[in-house]
């Protein structure tokens, strides 16, 4: 908008009119109508905020202005029932959604230039203003609820007089005071703080640091109850007015769940203790069973096998040295203790290293388990008072097996069958071997023993586990546990068959040679 | 005077295999016996009932087992060298073949380790080879 210039115009109108120019731009939105609501001027900034151009603006009707964006009920209420009766009408507020710029809100002022037949009209926009105020008004509620709802206890001190101003329900609750009557008192006074001086130096502290807070500092409300409370205090500016904050969180039962925490914290520690003590004790009772099982192992090694060496060498010096005046028949027999001496011998050693390597790599080799078999069957009888008669089926073939553990096994498996027969009966025993599961060969003990029900049938490979009296069968009980370890240790598997009275069908299961 | 070997042995069969063996391969030399480790180490000091050296020389060799009655085999090997010195040939001849005797043995200062063999024939070549080398060829240092 422009004033209407003249060349003619003297000075001081001159002047006077710049002036008045310089205050019109610098203004807020502002149109000057007409007595029949036309635009005769707008200035800068109202083309500015409203976002229309001149010939959008001047000479239209107000409400047709910028494509009619100006046409608005409450404006005309405005313009055409208010106005009128007053010279000046200031802050009529009114919000339009305006189709540029969006919702606003419009603080109009009007004034009618008397003579000139002219109406000024300002637009003040205070969208931002409302809508800042209304996010205070959000804020404040906000924060009144959270200082209504808190479960921590809040004051507010003025610092001037270090009293309250101000407490939230929780915190009377937990003080056990009216919210009233702690309005105005200090905190000393309230037993937060043990008495004025330690207020003093309290509030000496919060002007030094700008804040103070306690661990579980304790407290005592009205009716006496004990509490632990973390106390936490401020300083806060709020627009240059100092006001101190101090929150009150109840520890009790935090510091409750810490203590219970600590005591089985505590109680772990101590069974860990105890339980690192009897590990240690265990594993020394276990050291000590195992240096008793080397000793053993010892004593084994040299004791056992000087009897053995003492058999073989007798057989040997009879043989050498009377062996003339000895008949076939006899030096047999000899023959026959000199190699049962020297397999005992090598059964000895071999049980000796069987304990030995029991939690170790066995080796395997291919073992002819005819030529195994044959030889332990030869050598069998050694003074059973029944001599039992073994056959062995067909040829054997050959496996996969640690050939010490297979001929214990073997050794222990007829031993077994020559033994459980009725009184007055022959043992026979029947050897035999078939392909079974993949590569594997089960090789079978058939007896005509006394047989085994089924019940028993895992008993009897249990470690000294035994059917019978012993007035009935002696033994230890040892025999067939061994057979279902040693085969455990080479990858093979055991079992029977049997009813009693019917006999038992033993099978050793290995992987073929 | 010939001096004897120390058989040091608690098995009275042992001990007449090594006289039966020494028999056989016509070997004359003495053997003193001790039956066990107490009696092999009051040998050696001449302590009383071996007071007389006349009757107990000192030995040229000793054999000697290792599990034996009251003082153990190693023991007395230990005693040996502490008393005796590297001089006096002790040849361990014993049932065990365990890796860890045959260590002890050697880390003691044994001269030698045999293990004793069940077939007497091989015995009787181990002997003859015992008296080939260590009291025919084999040489000592000066000890007492």
């Amino acid at each position: 908008m422009k004033l209407n210039g003249s060349q003619t115009i003297p000075r001081e109108v001159r002047e006077a009119r710049d002036y008045a120019q310089a205050i019109v731009d610098a203004a807020p939105p502002l149109l000057i109508l007409d007595a029949d609501l036309r635009v005769k001027t707008a200035n800068d900034s109202f083309y500015k905020h409203f976002q229309v151009s001149a010939p959008q603006t001047e000479d239209c009707l107000v409400y047709d202005l910028g494509n009619g964006q100006f046409n608005i009920p409450a404006l005309r209420t405005f313009l055409e029932r208010i106005l009128p009766g007053k010279s000046s009408f200031n802050a009529f507020e009114l919000t339009h959604e305006f189709e540029t710029i969006g919702r606003r809100t419009l603080l109009l002022s009007g004034r009618q230039v008397d003579g000139l037949d002219r109406i000024i009209l300002f637009i003040d926009d205070i969208t931002e203003r409302v809508e800042s105020q209304a996010a205070l008004r959000t804020s404040e509620i906000r924060y009144r609820r959270l200082f209504e709802s808190a479960r921590d206890g809040i004051l507010i001190m003025d610092p001037a007089t270090r009293k309250i101003t101000d407490a939230n329900p929780f915190m009377s609750e937990l003080l056990d005071y009216p919210r009233e009557e702690l309005r105005g008192k200090e905190l000393w006074e309230i037993g937060l703080l043990a008495d004025e001086a330690a207020n003093r130096e309290a509030f000496r502290e919060l002007r030094r640091d700008g804040f103070i807070r306690y661990h579980n500092l304790p407290l005592r409300n009205k009716a006496g109850q004990r509490y632990e409370v973390e106390f936490v205090s401020n300083v806060y500016d709020e627009d240059g007015r100092i006001v101190i904050q101090c929150n009150i969180r109840d520890n009790t039962e935090s510091k409750r769940t810490e203590d219970a925490l600590r005591d089985a914290h505590d109680q772990l520690a101590n069974q860990a203790a105890e339980l690192e003590r009897l590990v240690a004790e265990r594993t020394a009772q276990l050291r000590a069973t195992i240096g008793e099982l080397e000793g053993f192992s010892y004593s084994m090694s040299h004791d056992m096998r000087a009897p053995l060496r003492a058999m073989q060498s007798y057989s040997q010096y009879l043989v050498d040295e009377y062996g003339g005046k000895l008949d076939e028949q006899a030096v047999d027999y000899l023959h026959r203790i000199l190699r049962s001496a020297v397999r005992l011998d090598r059964l000895t050693q071999d049980v000796l290293s069987y304990t030995r390597i029991l939690h170790m790599d066995l080796p395997m080799v291919r073992v002819d388990l005819d030529r195994l078999v044959s030889e332990i069957v030869e050598a069998f009888p050694n003074g059973r008072p029944v001599k039992p008669e073994i056959r062995i089926e067909g040829a054997l073939p050959k496996v996969v097996a640690n050939e010490a553990l297979l001929a214990q096994c073997v050794a222990n498996l007829l031993a077994n069958g020559a033994k459980f027969v009725s009184p007055g009966t022959i043992p026979h025993i029947e050897i035999s071997a078939e392909p079974a599961d993949g590569d594997r060969i089960r090789v079978w003990f058939r007896d005509n023993g006394i047989g085994i029900s089924p019940e028993n049938q895992q008993r009897v490979f249990r470690l000294f586990e035994r059917i019978h009296a012993d007035t009935e069968y002696e033994g230890t009980g040892i025999g067939l546990s061994i057979v279902r370890k040693a085969a455990e240790r080479m990858g093979a598997q055991v079992g029977v068959e049997s009813n009693l009275g019917e006999g038992s069908k033993f099978w050793i299961q290995l992987k073929k040679g | 005077m010939t001096k004897p070997i120390l058989q040091v042995e608690d098995d009275a069969n042992d001990v007449f295999f090594l006289e039966h063996a020494m028999r056989k391969i016509d070997l004359a030399v003495p053997v003193q016996v001790a039956n066990d480790g107490q009696q092999a180490i009051d040998y050696l000091k001449g302590a009383d009932k071996f007071a007389d050296r006349d009757r107990f020389p000192l030995p040229c060799l000793v054999l000697l087992d290792l599990k034996l009655p009251y003082v153990m085999g190693l023991d007395v090997l230990k005693w040996i060298r502490r008393e005796c010195g590297p001089s006096l040939v002790v040849v361990v001849l014993t049932a065990s073949a365990e890796d860890s005797d045959i260590a002890a043995a050697y880390r003691l200062g044994a001269n030698a380790y045999l293990t004793k063999p069940g077939d007497s024939h091989k015995f009787e070549e181990m002997v003859k080879a015992l008296n080939d080398f260590w009291l025919t060829h084999n040489t000592m240092p000066n000890g007492h």
